[in-house]
This record gives structure tokens, sequence and C-alpha cells, in this order.
């Protein structure tokens, strides 16, 4: 029967009951009147929508970011009920991108939502905790010294057995909760003891990824600024750091946001799995296929973006090199000299190296490139010009007196035949006579890109270094370039080696030329390729040809989206160099849709000054012992006791032995003392007591530190670092899991740094093979550490180790700042909640931290100078330290020990240690004169510090007296955002012209449309908040533009911060040329079986498999959130698990789940086998992170419980990497310096009992 | 078991429960006494095993063994309502719910706790008679911590299982909830997994399934 009235049936039916009619009423329905007659009410039915209502029934909804250690920097809205979180939603209010773009929203993944709950999860660390054994000597310590917690730690410290009794129980439980106050007693008790015996540089600190959560990060390394402790790196020891990008761009990781890809037409992803790491970017991706872009995806195993390609080539494992060194050539002969394409070549000219003039040096009977022709190089009288004409008549006056003039590189002209100095090199960068013309205004001067042709011009006849051949030696391949004489030198063009190198044969050139394209023994043809990556030659050739195409006919919108996959080589700055080839010959890089995307660890602080600044404290001490984390771990760790081989084994065929007798760690005391790298601690002397020796001594603080190292009463500390004076003696970590996820060399640090179990198996190096400088101790130390804390919600790896743990708020408790480089807007984070049980913010804790320090302080250090050796920093007048990128040793006697010159900087600052907190809490005055600099480019704060003053309040009485406060972690935020040129549209305008006296070109107006915008940290709590276009940065954005790295060079002639200005193929250092990487090159992996012989253990008949060990990023594991979150694990098996391939499982008897053990010399690991034909044979995938203690059993191997991916890896680190004080190869926190690559290493892989226990 | 009687016994299970901090001597001795209130039988003998037990550790192993059992390991949690829910969002409303029974006896948990902290209900019990059926309600809970602590070397086990023979025993959807508990752990989140798989592969243990331990 037909209702005409819903949900009230019950009541309806009865209506008509008492008439006996059977039958619901049709035409009434009942109700309640109200009291004033106005209205009838209906009610029930509706029970069904009560339970959603009382969903969305809430006290407060709180906007807060997923500040995870990931990219994705996702805003998302908390509900909160009774102070309890209930509810969380997407926030889906970001600014558009504009019409013709897919928008950011909604934005959050599942693996970041997974973490949701974790909040009230028992797994969390809920209060602080100190092992129990160290506790109750710290007690008893105390007692016995009448109550003084410093004297108590320098006695149990200084006692070897009760020092052995708490550091052997690291990794065997026993904690104890300890209150706040007892343990930050311990804690800075640690601290003032190690600063008064040792020095400041002995504490450290380890904090990654300030993008994800900048004042937390700000927090604990403005404590260790101020204290003078050593703040490592992180970018470079993930590995996740790109040497590549410092040594073609002069910058680091500057990438285009993820809305660019749609501009892309072509897109090549290597290396970089987009779906899974940037999973709320990836739609970016999809969508810009139905816009006609064509994707390669460049893999070895069929992973899960490979499903997305149109083509796939599965190069072998870490041979990418060899592919694009062969597409490099297809793209070298098809649009370069088959056919000009007159943007390739104009962009070329102007924005690459390759007119630049090269020397060539005599070598045996052919000729080796050497250095840049430099404008020091040219005949006065002559030969010179000066590329801005206007500038042509003081040009030779200038040469003939400038200082500057090695460091100006040289082109010659196409009309003229003359050589010219073109502005925008280096050498126009700091310099008074410079100003104005640092940049890419070639005027009336049209660079040659080659001498082919040239009147003059002699066919000479080059060696250059192949590393396709021999076992790690290499061999030579002679080639021919065209040459000309400029004065009494023979030089070429930087493109004309390139043509050479990649092997375009051009007629009338000597030397061995590939046939074709199907010569396969030729480097480096399609044909040669395919033998090493097994990429058919003619898919190689095509994907080449379509992507110069494309970029011929888009203006340069071909893109590769790069990563882990090809940068965690040991060579992975060669492999990228290959890549970044391709895209400054497309003319790719600096246009929108196109250029370099390298998407692994990388992150972007929009707000980077501001940042910057309060991170390191330089609003009150400059500079701060920044300090590169690889070399750091390498030595502390001692894992250089372990090398297989000397550093020469990486020399080129055509080196001049600088490596040879030399060790690794050698190099890096060499590199340490040029002053090319950081090396904290740097002295073996207490930094303190230097300081004052150096006054005592009456001398300049330069002449007696370098008085006392000549003498050999004062030693650098990278030449021993197992003398207990040199030891790291406390460490913190937060935000991070240093040994779970990235320690590479995990055994080793739980051996020598810690004293705690291990599996090492290796060997130490023998007399003979030992390094020939860095000094050996016949017992190698054990437990260097004193105080292992880690700050974290979650016992990993790391807490399981540390002396103390101590419980932090999640993203849901606290106020923070998060951004990424995948979007450009800045998020907050907000407490929805206060942090539960007793756990605090790394803000809080670093503040009370301070205040502990600060009264501890008192009557035992006081106020005290301090001595710092700061390297030959980038984007620095240092930079321009050593001409020529010539390796010369002061201790040598090579030249002088010029500190700033030869060596690194001494820098005296002062540490007032009893008003440490009370500088912690306060914008200090050091910004409102010297400003704030990033990158060269110093922001003159003005009016920000008094607006600063009356937002913040200020301080009342003290040393801050006055000065505006940052003691909350809200206003903290505030001052990042006010002092920033993203976020505070003056600032950007107000550097833009700064930058603009330097280079002469106009740059302003790219931040002139929002001059007067302020972002303040309210507005982040509104809504994500675009950022405004700054100097900071090196592409311009707009409402109308997204972020491309590299637009304002290019479309406003602004250098790149390199050697030439230019994007640079060439680099000229003679360490460069010692390892035979002057040009990009195919590199291939270590050969560690070479290096360390058979890794097999065990019975010779025993089936086991020796493979390529890759540990690519985990989706289940690392970044959102860690391997003890049940959610991601249900997606998978849940406990550690290595894929192996079919055939290979086979052989060695192993079935899909079966438990296998992986080892190496360096350690051992229990997993699940993952059988599966989609990982190639020969290689096996362990994804990190591991954590060692969750669902990993005991060893067969080892005995012992477990190990974590990276037990079987190991620091290797590789000399370029250490060079500075030259351009763009100069030192700079996670900007240059050795990487910790972890993809060269083998594993052996065996079936066990499978018989598990945990 | 008389209501006098149960509610000594969440009281002396309160403390039992409790971190062994710098009060704590104090506290068993207090539990001791409160013991003698109690009639011969399992829950006297098995608390007073347990305080007896506990006494007899330096307050550092009291300490050491309590955040080794209780603070380190999911399976073995004092907060009740991660049996039933797990980290998922079903929590945050358990939580108010729990909130809500609280204030409606009287009583606010302290800043920092939750509401389903065990110590915290045993107190609620002991005070009033709403915390009994808030803990009864809890009952799968409070066998699986139970059924957790048998495991490992202490006493603890006795005092959670004075506690459950104080409360009315397990109804059926208990008992299931205890099976489904024991076979699958706490529960996933399922939202946002629907199109992960169809609802026949879902529920069949072919992916996800298996994965439960």
């Amino acid at each position: 029967m037909a209702r005409h009235v819903e949900n009230t049936t019950a009541v309806h039916d009865g209506l008509l009951a008492k008439t006996g009619l059977v039958r619901a009423a049709r035409y009434i329905q009942p109700g309640e009147q109200t009291p004033d007659g106005r209205e009838l009410h209906r009610r029930g039915g509706r029970r069904a929508e009560e339970f959603y209502r009382e969903r969305w029934r809430h006290d407060k909804i709180v906007r807060s970011t997923h500040g995870v250690n990931c990219t994705g920097s996702c805003s998302w809205q908390v509900y909160v009920k009774d102070g309890i979180i209930t509810w969380e939603t997407q926030a889906v209010d970001y600014p558009s991108v504009g019409p013709g773009s897919p928008e950011y929203e909604p934005r959050g993944c599942p693996r970041g939502a997974s973490f949701s709950w974790y909040t009230y999860s028992p797994a969390r660390v809920r209060y602080p905790y100190v092992r129990g054994v160290l506790l109750e000597l710290f007690r008893a310590a105390k007692t016995a010294n009448g109550g003084d917690p410093v004297a108590a730690w320098a006695e149990i410290t200084a006692d070897p057995e009760r020092a052995a009794a708490y550091k052997t129980a690291r990794g065997r439980g026993g904690f104890v909760r300890a209150t706040w106050a007892e343990v930050l007693e311990l804690v800075a008790a640690a601290h003032v003891h190690t600063v008064a015996a040792y020095g400041p540089d002995r504490t450290a600190g380890f904090t990654v990824i300030p993008a994800m959560s900048m004042t937390s990060y700000a927090a604990g390394t403005r404590f260790y600024s101020l204290l003078g402790g050593t703040i490592l790196s992180f970018y470079d020891w993930y590995a996740d750091l790109p040497p590549a990008s410092p040594q073609v761009f002069g910058d680091q990781t500057d990438v285009p946001e993820s809305a660019d890809w749609w501009n892309a037409s072509y897109l090549i992803v290597w290396g970089t799995n987009l779906p899974i790491t940037r999973t709320p970017d990836a739609h970016f991706m999809t969508e810009a296929r139905y816009r006609g872009q064509k994707v390669v995806v460049v893999s070895p195993d069929y992973s899960d973006h490979t499903k997305f390609a149109d083509d796939w080539l599965a190069a072998n494992p870490g041979t990418d090199g060899a592919l694009a060194m062969a597409m490099g050539h297809v793209m070298l002969t098809e649009f370069y000299r088959d056919r000009q394409v007159p943007r390739f070549e104009s962009y070329a000219r102007t924005y690459t190296d390759l007119p630049f003039l090269v020397t060539l040096r005599q070598h045996g009977e052919g000729y080796v490139p050497d250095h840049f022709l430099t404008a020091s190089d040219l005949d006065h009288d002559g030969a010179a010009g000066s590329g801005a004409q206007a500038h042509h008549e003081q040009a030779h006056d200038e040469q003939a007196h400038d200082e500057q003039a090695q460091w100006k590189t040289v082109v010659l002209d196409e009309a003229s035949g003359e050589a010219v100095v073109p502005n925008g090199s280096i050498g126009f960068r700091w310099g008074e006579e410079g100003k104005g013309r640092w940049n890419l205004d070639l005027g009336e001067t049209r660079p040659a890109l080659s001498c082919y042709g040239r009147p003059g011009a002699e066919a000479v006849a080059v060696d250059l270094p192949r590393f396709d051949v021999g076992d790690q030696g290499g061999g030579v391949l002679r080639r021919g370039v065209p040459a000309v004489r400029v004065g009494d030198r023979l030089v070429t063009t930087v493109f004309d080696l390139v043509m050479g190198h990649y092997g375009v044969a051009r007629p009338g050139l000597p030397g061995d030329w590939p046939a074709g394209y199907d010569d396969a023994d030729a480097p480096y043809t399609p044909a040669w390729q395919e033998q090493i990556t097994s990429v058919p030659a003619s898919a190689a050739a095509r994907v080449a040809r379509e992507f110069a195409r494309n970029a011929e006919l888009s203006e340069g919108r071909s893109m590769i989206a790069m990563g882990a996959g090809t940068n965690h080589w040991f060579h992975s700055d060669q492999i990228y160099r290959t890549f970044l080839s391709l895209l400054m010959l497309g003319g790719c890089e600096g246009v929108n849709g196109g250029g370099w995307a390298h998407y692994v660890g990388q992150e972007k602080v929009r707000p980077l000054t501001g940042w910057f600044t309060l991170a390191f404290a330089y609003d009150w001490v400059r500079p701060t012992r920044h300090m590169p984390a690889t070399p750091y771990w390498y030595l502390v760790t001692d894992q250089w006791r372990y090398e297989g081989a000397g550093a020469d084994v990486l020399s080129s065929p055509l080196g001049e032995g600088r490596f040879s007798g030399k060790s690794v760690a050698d190099l890096n005391a060499y590199a340490v003392r040029q002053g090319w790298i950081a090396s904290h601690p740097a002295f073996d002397r207490n930094p303190l007591d230097l300081a004052d020796a150096a006054d005592a001594s009456g001398k300049g603080l330069d002449e007696f530190v370098v008085g006392e190292l000549q003498a050999g009463r004062l030693r650098f500390a990278a030449c021993d670092p197992d003398d207990p004076a040199n030891f790291p003696r406390v460490l913190t970590v937060w935000r991070s899991n240093l040994l779970g996820s990235s320690g590479k060399g995990h055994e080793y640090f739980l051996r020598h740094l810690l004293g705690a179990d291990n599996a090492v198996a290796a060997e130490e190096c023998p007399p003979g093979a030992r390094p020939a400088e860095v000094a050996w101790h016949d017992e190698a130390p054990v437990g260097k550490l004193d105080l292992l804390v880690d700050i974290d919600f979650r016992m990993v790896s790391t807490g399981i180790y540390a002396d103390v743990v101590l419980p932090t708020a999640t993203w849901y408790e606290k106020h923070d700042l998060s951004s990424t480089d995948m979007h450009p807007f800045v998020h907050s984070f907000n407490p929805a909640i206060a942090p539960p049980w007793e756990a605090r913010s790394d803000f809080d804790i670093f503040s009370d931290l301070a205040t502990e320090v600060s009264r501890l302080a008192e009557g035992r250090l006081g106020v005290r100078r301090d001595v710092m050796a700061v390297p030959l920093g980038h984007d620095t007048p240092d930079e321009c330290a050593q001409p020529g990128g010539r390796a010369l040793d002061w201790a040598a006697g090579e030249c002088e020990p010029v500190p700033g010159v030869t060596m690194p900087r001494l820098v005296v600052v002062e540490r007032d240690y009893p008003r440490l907190a009370e500088r912690w809490r306060a914008l200090g005055p050091l910004i409102d004169t010297a400003g704030a600099t990033t990158k060269g480019v110093t922001l003159p704060v003005g009016t920000e510090v008094p607006w600063l003053a009356s937002r913040n309040g200020t301080v009342r009485g003290g040393v801050a007296d006055g000065r505006p406060r940052i003691d909350r972690d809200d206003l903290f935020c505030e001052a990042i955002l006010a002092l920033s040129g993203t976020t505070n549209g003056r600032l950007a305008v107000a550097g833009f012209e700064a930058l603009e006296e330097r280079t002469g070109v106009p740059l302003a107006d790219l931040a002139h449309e929002r001059a007067g915008d302020r972002i303040t940290f309210a507005d982040t709590v509104t809504q994500p908040r675009a950022v405004i276009a700054s100097p900071e940065w090196s592409g311009a954005e707009s409402e109308r533009r997204r972020y491309s790295p590299f637009t304002v060079n290019v479309d406003r002639l602004k250098p790149w911060h390199t050697l030439t200005g230019r994007q640079q193929f060439f680099l000229d250092h003679d360490w460069m040329a010692e390892l035979g990487e002057c040009l990009p090159t195919y590199r291939p992996p270590l050969s560690i079986a070479e290096t360390f012989g058979d890794q097999r253990r065990g019975a010779p008949d025993r089936p086991q498999l020796v493979a390529r060990y890759l540990t690519p990023h985990s989706k289940w594991s690392i970044h959102s959130e860690y391997q003890d979150n049940l959610h991601m694990l249900n997606l998978f098996r849940g406990g550690p698990v290595i894929w192996v391939n079919d055939l290979d499982a086979t052989r060695i008897g192993v079935a899909d789940n079966d438990w296998i053990e992986a080892y190496n010399r360096n350690g051992v690991t229990v997993a699940r086998a993952a059988v599966t034909h989609r990982v190639p044979p020969g290689t096996v995938i362990m994804y990190h992170a591991i954590d060692r203690h969750l669902q990993m059993p005991v060893s067969e191997t080892s005995g012992l419980h477990g190990g974590t991916d990276n037990s079987l890896t190991r620091v290797v680190m590789k000399p370029s990497h250490m060079i500075g004080g030259y351009a763009q190869l100069s030192a700079g926190f996670n900007y240059y310096g050795p990487t910790g690559s972890q993809r060269d290493e083998l594993a052996v892989i065996r079936r066990r009992s499978q018989e598990v226990e945990f | 078991m008389r209501s006098s009687a149960a509610r000594t016994v969440f009281g002396c299970a309160s403390v039992l429960l409790s971190y062994p901090d710098e009060h704590h001597a104090r506290d068993l001795a207090a539990v001791c006494d409160a013991l003698g209130r109690l009639s011969d039988g399992r829950a006297r003998s098995e608390l007073a095993a347990a305080a007896e037990w506990l006494g007899g550790m330096s307050p550092m192993e009291a300490a050491a063994t309590y955040v080794d059992t209780f603070d380190l390991r999911r399976g073995v949690c004092l907060h009740l309502t991660y049996y039933r829910h797990g980290d998922t969002r079903e929590r945050g409303m358990a939580l108010t719910a729990l909130v809500d029974a609280f204030r409606g006896a009287g009583f606010d948990v302290v800043a920092g706790e939750l509401p389903d902290y065990l110590p915290a209900l045993l107190e609620l019990a002991a005070a009033h008679p709403v915390g009994a059926t808030v803990l009864a309600e809890h009952r799968m809970a409070l066998d699986a911590l139970h059924a957790a602590l048998v495991k490992t070397d202490g006493r603890y086990a006795g005092v959670v299982g004075a506690v459950c023979d104080a409360l009315p025993g397990p109804t059926r959807k208990d008992r299931q909830a205890l099976r489904r508990y024991r076979a699958e752990g706490p529960p996933s989140e399922k939202v946002g997994l629907e199109p992960f798989a169809p609802p026949e592969v879902l529920g069949q243990g072919v992916t996800i399934g298996a994965t439960r331990r």
C-alpha cells in the first residue's frame, strides 16, 4: 500500500485503529504542537542519524598536520570531545592553484592516517625512562658527592667498572621511570661535565628533516648552538643528498612542486616510486597522463610505479648511469651534431658551461683536460676582452690587477675568435668590482660552443678514463677534440670534451670512435649500454630521441623524477650527473614542466632564513658547529678500522697517484686540515681551554693555533679518533631513529660507540693496510659514548639502546610549522590535546634542559671563550679561497697554512653558560646588526624586530632584557615566519633588491605583488598559506605560476652559484681529475667481492646466494609510521621480509615465507623470504627501516637477537665529496659532504632453521 | 563475593597494579592491612602473594619489572579499551564514554591519564558501584590481560585474576570477543580499505586475514 508519509509509520498505523478500520491514515499525520502554537513537531524514527550526529558533536576542532618524516605535509582537522581525540578528517580548505590545473587537496595518505591513534597506543613512550643500573649509580654517586650531580657524573664516567656496568646494559632493558626533575638533572650534569672536561664539541645533537616540524628541530639545535655542541647533518648521512646537485647547480636540491608535474609533457621516473613515497601528490602524475604526458619508468623491479609507465626500462640495479650516458650519446648525435636545434644551442651557450674553455695538458702521447681557463691566464695585452660591452674599456685595466681573475672563466667569441671573460662567473660574485655584473647577460658576445672548424683549430687526441672495464681501475679511452691556442695554452670547450667523451664522432678528429649506435664495444652507444643494463639498445635510443624531441617541441618540458633507487649508490653523483646532462642538453632546467625532480629525503623549509637563524642561534652567536654526519659516524663508530682497500682503488687510470698509500680516513684528515670539510670536535684539546691558552700566549688566535699545529702540540681530532680526548661523550637524538633507521654500519655503532652486544664479523685492517696518517690504537675502544639520550614517542631501536628515553609530544599535541617542496603552503601544528601522561613537546624538553644546564653551569662553567674551526663555506667569500681547484697541502709544505684560505677559518665566540637558557628564550640582538643570511643573500631585518616585540611581548630583566620573547612554541613559530622572505613580503622584496645590486638584473618585481603580505602564525592556523616568491629559492612562484627551480636563473639571467655561474658539465678540481670524474661518466657499483673477498661462511656445500642487497624505502615501516604500527604491516606480512627472485630462491632451497638469514662481514639479520619474479635474479630487497626488536628472531649466525636492515651495510666515503674551498665544491650543512651510500653492498642469503625464538 | 569485599579487592588491586613509586612501601603496607578484612580465599591469597612478591624486591627491581611488564608491550596493556578497539578511531569514542561514566559517579580522572587505565577504573570500583559495572563491561579486556600476564614471571596475573573473580562471570559475548581477540589481536583500522579487495577476499584471509596474529 502506498504511503504518503514516512518514518512515523508505527504511530500512524495506530491512528485509525479505534475505528476498526484496518488501514493506515492516508491524509493526516500526528505531531505535537509547540506551546506558542506556531509549529507541529513530529518525533522519532531518526535514531539511525543519531549515531552519525553523535560522531560530529565535539568540543573543538583543531587544525594540525601529519608532521611525519615524509614530504607530504598534509593538513588535517582533529576533533576533540571531553579532552579526548575522537575523530580526524582531511582539511579541504587549501588555496586553489588556479584554473587549468588539478588542485592539491585533499591531502593525506593511509600511512599518515595510520599513525593517528598512536596518541593513545600502549606502544607509546609515556614516561621518562632511565636504565635502572645507571640511575642507581647516579643516585649513589650524587649522595657520595654531597648532592653534586656534576661531580656524580664525573665520578661514574671516570670509573671504568661503573661505566662498563651501565654501558654493557645498553640494549638489555632494565628501564625504570624517573621524574622529569631527576632525569633532566642527570642529562644536564652530563652536559656540564663534558663541556668542562672535554669541550662543548664533545656533545652532539642528531635530528632530521626540519621541514616536517621546524620548531621541534630548532629547539634542540638552538640549545646545542648556544652550548657549542656539534650539530650533525642528516641529508647526506641518509644518502638522500645528491652530491651532483652542488656539483652541477651549486645549489642543494631545489626541485619542482608536484603540481608542476602536470606541466611536463614527457616524464621519466627514474629511481623514485612516486605513488608509494609521494602518495598525496601522485595524482598529478596520473592526471598529467590524461593531458598527453608520456611516462617512462626505469626500475630494476616491477615496482608500484612501473604499472603507470608507458615504457618500462628494466635497467640492472646500479647501472642507470650507463643508460643515461647512451641517451646522451643519442641526444648529442641527433640534436647537436646531425641537426642543430637553435633553442638547445642558445640554452647551452647561456645557461651551461659548455662554451667555456678548458686547458689541455700533455699526458703521454695525448692530452688530458686540465683546468678551466681563467682571466688570470689571459695575455693582458690583447687576447682578453669583456663580454659585457659596457665594461669593455675598463676590462683590460681591471684584469691586470684583479684579485678575482683566477675565478673568472673564459669563452671564445664566435665572431671575433677572441677569448672573452663573460659576466656571471664566481669572480663577479664577491669582489667590489663585480657589483652589478654577476649575471648571465652575454651582451654582444656569442660564445662559441665548439672549436670545431674554427680557423687555426688543431685536432688533438685526448685520453679520457672509462670504468666499464677492469674490476675497479677502469681503462683509458682515446678520443679527439678540436683545440685552439689562447696565448701559449692549448684549449678546447667543454662542449668539445663532452662530444669526445660521449663518443660522438666528427670527421677529422683523432681517436677511437663508435661505428654507430650498434657498436657494442665503444662507449657510450646504445648497444654498449645494453650489455650492462640489459635495456635493449633500440629502446634506449628511442626514449632518448623522444625525450629530446619533446624538449625541442615543448621548449623544455621534459622532466626526470629521480630518487633513492639511483641516488643511494656510492657513485650516485656520477649517475645523477649523467641524468642532469640530458636535462641540460634538452634545455629543460629552469623551465616549468621540465628539469630534474629529485624525490628522496628532499624537503624544503620554506621560511628558511628565519628558521635557520633561530635554529642555530645566529641571533646570538655565529657560526655554529655544523658537521656532516657521514664522516662523523665513520670515525666515531670506528668503521674506518675495517676498510678492505686503500683509497687509490678509486683512482682514475689517468690519475696522478694523489691517493696512493692513503686510506679514506687519511683523505678525510687531509680535507679537514685544508678547510674543505667540517670536523668536530676539531682539535684534540678542549676548545675553551684552547681559547684561554691563545689569550695567555699573547699571540693572535691564528698565529697561536697555527704555531701549535706546526709544533705538533695541537692536532686535529680527525687524525686520532680513538684518542679518548676526542670521543663524543654525550649524544641526544630526537625526531629520528639513528640506530634503527639511518645507522649504516649499525653493528659498528653497537660495538664501538655504545659498547653493546654486536654481530660484527669483519676483520680490522692488517698492518700495512692501515691509515698512513690517522693514528692506529692496537685496541679499538668500545663504548665511547657516556650518555645517549633519545627523545621520541616510540620505543624504537635508538631508545632500546639509549641510557635515557624521554617521552615527547606528537603532532596533535604541540605548536609547530611544516612545509614541503611538494606544495607551496605553510602549515601549522596545533595542540588538540595537551601531551598525555608525562610527555612534553621537544620544545619544552629543550627549554627545561637549557634551564637545568644553566643552573648547573653557575659556578662551574661561567662565561667562556670557544675556538671554532670553520670550513671554507659555500655561498660565502671563502668559496673563493683555493683557486684553480688545486689541492695544495700546507702540512706537506705545498703552501702556507693560512686560516680561512688554506685551512679552516678560526673563530672565537663567547659562551655564557649560566645565561644559556635566557638566550635560548629570546630573540638575540645580533640579528639587528648582522641581518639574516641565506645562500649569500642577506635579508636586512629591521622593522621585524619591533613588530615581534609587540606581537610576542618582550623579556624583562636579564641578559635579554627588552628582546622579543620566543619562549613558547607558538611564539617561536611567529618569529620564524616574520624573519623569512617566503612568509614576509617586505623581506622578500628587500632581499631581491640586495640581490639586484650584485646581479644588476631586475628581480624585486617577482615579489612586488605580495610586498605587503605577511603570513602570521594565526594565518597558518586558519588555513594553509601559499608562500611568497623570495630570493631564498631559485624559482619564481605566484598564483599563476607553479614553482620550478632555476626559473629565476633562466628568466632573469641570474647566475647559478657555481664557478662559471652556469650549470656545469665539467668539474676541474684536482681530486675530481684523480677520480676520473671531471665529466659525467658511468661508474659501476663498487666491487665488494674484489675488495673484501668472498662473504660466505659455513660449510661449502650449504646452498647460499650472494646477491646485491638493496634497501629501498618501505611502504610499511618508515616515514609516516614505524615498524611497530600494525595497520600498515597488516597490508603485508607483518614482520621483517627480504624479497628474493623465484629462481634464486629455488637454487638455495627457499620457499615463500621461509625464515632466512642475510649476512655479510658487517652483521646479520633474519627475515622471511618473499619469493617473487618481480625482483631480478642476483638482487634481494629488504625495505628499510627494520627495527631490531620488532618481530625479529634470534639469529643462527650470530646467536644474537636479529638485526636491522643496516646490520649489513657500512659507511663508504667517496673522496670527491670531501672537496672544499672551491666555488660550488665548498662546505655547507646538508649541502655538500660525503654521503652514506648503502646500495653497493652484497648479502649472503641462506635458509635457516624454521624454528625461531624471539 | 559481597560487594564490600569486592571493593576491598578492587582497591588493593589498584595499588598493586600501579607503578611502584616512592610511596610503594607505604602503599603495600596499606594493602596488607586491608587484606586482613577479606575472608580466606583465592582473592586474598593471590593479592597477598603479589604484595609479598612486590615487597620482596628492591624498589629498583620492582620498578624495572613493572616497566618491563606493562610499559613496553602492546599485549600487556593496562588501558582496557585497547583490547576491544586497538589503535582505531573507535577508541576515542570508547574513551569519551568512560569519561562520562566517571563524571556520572562524580569523579574526574587526573590530567594526563586516560579513563580506561585499569588502576583508575579499580579506584572507581572501590569508591562507587558504577565502577564494577564498567569493569564488567570490559571483561574481555581483563581476561585477555590476565592471559597475557600468566605468561610472565611475576605475580601480577593473580591480581587481575582476583579482580575477575570479584566480577560477574563473562557473558557469552565476552567469551566470543575473547576468542576473537586471541585469534586476531586488537582490530585494525578498516576505514579506507574497502576498495582494497572484494569483500569475499578481505574476509577470507587471503591478504588481510593472513597477516593477523
